[in-house]
């Protein structure tokens, strides 16, 4: 489903057995849906090492 | 460091769709609980792996990926996943690995939001401990729970190659809130 600005009108438009709660959810939404892109960051070799000291216990 | 997890077996490899999706790679493994796993490994351009998984039960099910078995054998089958991709880079040494920690149904109903999910928790904690930040680059995207392993051999190999395999990750995953229609 891509309804990245929802309206009502798309909103009456969608066929499903749950639209009612599909239209709630749209409607809750006030901000779009912004893109994976703009939201990846690269770890620092220090992050790293340290998330891995942190994972040990529960990997090992 | 090798994981304990199951033993696996290739069961087969398909043609991918286009030229950027070349092929998927099918494994499949047996649970101590004899649950049956099916792993998908969607192998793109430039030796990009995606390592998709579910029980061969939900095969068929849109929720595959979002449901939960309730077995508390998460870090064996985790582990096996692991394995499975090392033995793809023990392969193919310029191969870099994405993936996304699928919400479950309780985070569907709950936050209507794809950030930081439990298993990206948890998929993280593998992916920072078992690919070396010597040989990976690690990206993370909380918002989407998404997280990339950049080989650095590719790095070396193409500029500005971080940003290519970004923009076919979010290619890939062009409606990732397309979790949230599940329900």
């Amino acid at each position: 489903m891509k309804l990245k600005y929802s309206n009502k009108h798309t909103a009456v438009k969608l066929k499903s057995k749950n639209k009612l709660e599909k239209i709630k959810f749209i409607f809750s939404k006030s901000e779009p849906i912004e893109s994976i892109k703009d939201g990846f960051m690269t770890l620092t070799k220090e992050q790293v090492e340290s998330s891995r000291s942190s994972a040990y216990s529960y990997i090992v | 460091m090798h994981l304990n997890g199951y033993p696996f077996r290739k069961a087969s490899c398909a043609k991918g769709h286009n030229n950027t999706y070349i092929r998927l790679h099918i494994y499949t493994f047996k649970s101590k609980h004899n649950i049956k796993y099916i792993v998908n490994v969607e192998e793109y351009e430039h030796s990009v792996y995606i390592l998709k998984f579910h029980t061969k039960n939900a095969s068929y099910s849109a929720k595959k990926y979002t449901m939960l078995t309730n077995k508390y054998d998460s870090r064996k089958i985790i582990s096996t996943c692991i394995n499975i991709g090392l033995e793809i880079y023990k392969e193919n040494k310029l191969a870099s690995f994405g993936f996304i920690g699928s919400p479950t149904i309780k985070e569907i109903k709950r936050n209507k939001k794809l950030e930081n999910t439990k298993r990206f928790k948890v998929y993280s904690n593998f992916a920072t401990f078992f690919f070396s930040p010597d040989n990976f680059n690690h990206l993370t995207n909380k918002s989407f729970s998404s997280y990339l392993l950049i080989n650095k051999n590719k790095l070396n190999d193409i500029s500005d190659f971080s940003s290519i395999i970004i923009s076919m990750f979010t290619e890939i995953y062009e409606d990732p809130e397309s979790f949230f229609n599940l329900n």
